[in-house]
């Protein structure tokens, strides 16, 4: 995802002045320690160091090339996939549980990547299923279960 | 003494020895994977230290990363392709001499100088930290402050080529530590009303989505089906004899006093040490045009230098409190969740647990000489897994691993949202690593701002009234301000050499 250094400056002196702004509305207390000071530095150096990348490259703002990735119906599936499991284990699991989350999450990713059907079905189970075990009975971590665990107990 | 006794017994734990060993074994496994760093099996492991015993947690990440740190060598020398970004210097000597059968003068020569680099650096801290913990037992919030600075600064110095890009990856690293309530005045401070983010970005769920989520994401765009495998034939000598050992010794004796000084410096970490290391080896090298073609004198320095670079981060992070690369950011984190506070006050507070660290160190480089070799034979085949098969399970880690740090859905889109900002700015050319150092000195530079200037009653001139504090003041300031005073002195020379040019 290569973006000419104009673009990455000005979005950093943007996002700098935005942090910078938002820091004025903070309330400030009696006395000395200001709760803004330093979100105020932190946004106005990021402004101005994203101004000076933006400034020394504009020339090159239009050089704007496509990543290789675009064209690759594989590699666009795999990078999408990525959000789309997170999201999907974070709204789902708790309905739904870890372990079929996760047993889908791996599979699917599996297929993605290209493996064999039975082969991804295989490492997707297998995985899924001793990944949620050892977080969360070995480890105590305690993984959503969701309705369905509790049905099955 | 008695200190030490007690963190040899809080170390000959079962559960201590058997963490040693588990962790030892991740960590040859995901450094010896291409692309997979140090930084970010310890970054997988840290939801697996919740649950273990102050000591137990602290083994697993001093031995993860040490065991990593060897294992990058494996790959660079089979398909010199380097497992982990310390690796890269010395990669293509690794290769030509692995190819040529040398592996006595490649893998062997590299993890004999990585023990010997490793014990080099860990007799550093045992006997260097605690006479600088002495030292710093005099400081207060204003030298605290000041040498959070100075670890700020070296961090951006050190971070790449750009100086503008890793000074932005800092203020990033920065903002995302002042995000939560304000510790002195209760403010909340970018939350927009989220009450999951009252309590600040998740440290783990950064360096997840830094180090582990980014790397998924350069994968799946990188990825073209090709599996990598090892033609090279794994036989012959593997350790090297004593004398070729004796031959190298100033490489490996230079490369674990270089590989510690400049693992101490935060933010340098072991790939700098690896490399500068390489160079030094190089300038006062027996045979210099071998060097890139496979010169076992850049293999024994460098090997040696990203070992010691390990030990050496440990010394401002027990001494100071602040983190010398991004591993030792992981260990504060984990430090402070355990209840220990790292500081000069660790060395009395808590002497059996420090010993208990010196101990693990010299522990992990030990069991790195018969681990290593079982990894050199074992390596030729975990090289060839499939990424088809290994990157799913590193994605369902990294969500497992989010939630496990606060048990919070949140992390995920946490882990989510640093994911794609390390993926992108890296591509960009935006090193990762300043943002994790801002993100852990953050805090330590605002509290202990925050702190002195309510001493002060708002006097800043009270920032330089201790001796100490003056002088690290100063420091702190020629460094910030040497980019424009070296900016102003070329200008002015190049415009007196430009008006000298008519006259002559």
């Amino acid at each position: 995802m290569r973006l000419p250094d104009f673009w990455t400056g000005l979005a950093f002196a943007i996002f700098g002045v935005t942090i910078a702004l938002l820091a004025q509305g903070f309330h400030v207390s009696a006395g000395a320690a200001s709760p803004k000071l330093l979100p105020t530095i932190i946004g106005s150096i990021m402004a101005v160091l994203g101004g000076v990348i933006a400034l020394r490259s504009w020339r090159n703002a239009g050089d704007v090339a496509m990543p290789a990735w675009v064209s690759s119906p594989q590699q666009i599936a795999l990078i999408a996939f990525i959000p789309v499991a997170i999201i999907a284990y974070g709204l789902l699991a708790p309905l739904v549980g870890s372990i079929p989350m996760a047993i889908l999450i791996v599979t699917t990713h599996c297929l993605i990547y290209g493996v064999r059907p039975l082969t991804a079905i295989g490492v997707g189970a297998i995985s899924g299923f001793t990944a949620s075990i050892i977080f969360s009975h070995l480890l105590g971590i305690p993984l959503p279960t969701g309705i369905l665990e509790d049905f099955v107990g | 003494m008695t200190a030490f006794l007690d963190g040899l017994a809080l170390v000959m734990q079962v559960d201590v020895l058997i963490t040693i060993v588990v962790s030892a074994i991740f960590g040859l496994f995901v450094g010896m994977i291409p692309g997979l760093s140090a930084t970010m099996a310890v970054a997988l492991l840290v939801p697996v230290t919740f649950t273990l015993s102050p000591v137990a947690a602290l083994a697993t990440i001093i031995t993860c990363s040490g065991m990593a740190m060897f294992a990058g060598d494996i790959p660079g020398a089979f398909l010199r392709i380097p497992g982990t970004p310390a690796s890269a210097a010395y990669t293509d000597d690794m290769h030509e001499l692995t190819k040529r059968g040398r592996l006595d003068e490649a893998l062997g020569m590299s993890v004999l100088a990585s023990v010997i680099g490793g014990i080099m650096g860990t007799i550093v801290l045992m006997f260097g930290a605690p006479l600088l913990a002495d030292f710093a037992m005099n400081f207060s919030s204003y030298e605290y402050f000041w040498l959070a600075l100075l670890g700020l600064s070296c961090a951006t110095l050190v971070a790449g080529d750009d100086a503008a890009k890793g000074w932005i990856s800092l203020m990033l690293g920065l903002f995302l530590s002042v995000v939560g309530l304000d510790f002195v005045t209760g403010t909340q401070r970018y939350t927009f009303g989220n009450i999951n983010l009252q309590g600040g970005i998740g440290f783990i769920a950064v360096m997840i989505g830094a180090f582990a989520l980014a790397e998924i994401f350069r994968k799946s765009e990188s990825f073209d089906g090709k599996q990598l495998k090892a033609q090279i034939k794994v036989s012959g000598r593997l350790y090297p004899s004593n004398a070729l050992l004796w031959r190298e010794r100033k490489h490996i004796v230079r490369g674990g006093v270089l590989g510690t000084l400049i693992g101490a410096l935060p933010g340098a970490g072991a790939d700098i040490a690896a490399w500068v290391t390489y160079a030094v080896s190089k300038r006062f090298a027996r045979e210099p045009e071998l060097f890139g073609k496979g010169s076992p004198e850049g293999v024994a320095g460098a090997g040696s230098a990203n070992n010691a670079a390990i030990a050496g981060a440990y010394v401002p992070t027990l001494v100071f409190g602040i983190p010398g690369d991004s591993i030792t950011a992981i260990v504060v984190g984990v430090l402070i969740l355990k209840g220990i506070q790292p500081g000069p006050l660790v060395f009395v507070n808590s002497a059996d647990m420090v010993n208990a660290i010196y101990i693990i160190f010299l522990l992990a480089n030990l069991i790195l000489i018969p681990l290593g070799i079982v990894s050199i034979y074992v390596g030729k085949f975990v090289i060839s897994v499939r990424d088809a098969i290994l990157y799913p399970l590193i994605l369902l880690l990294c969500i497992y691993g989010a939630y496990a740090a606060s048990n919070n859905i949140f992390e995920l889109w946490i882990v989510l949202a640093i994911g794609i900002l390390v993926w992108v700015m890296q591509a960009n050319n935006y090193p990762a690593a300043p943002l994790i150092l801002g993100l852990v000195l953050g805090q330590v530079v605002e509290q202990n701002f925050m702190s002195s200037i309510i001493k002060a009653n708002g006097n800043y001139i009270n920032f330089f009234n201790r001796p100490i504090s003056g002088t690290l003041g100063v420091v702190t300031l020629i460094i910030w301000s040497y980019p424009l005073i070296a900016a102003i002195v070329r200008r002015r020379s190049g415009s007196k050499s430009g008006k000298a040019k008519p006259c002559s």
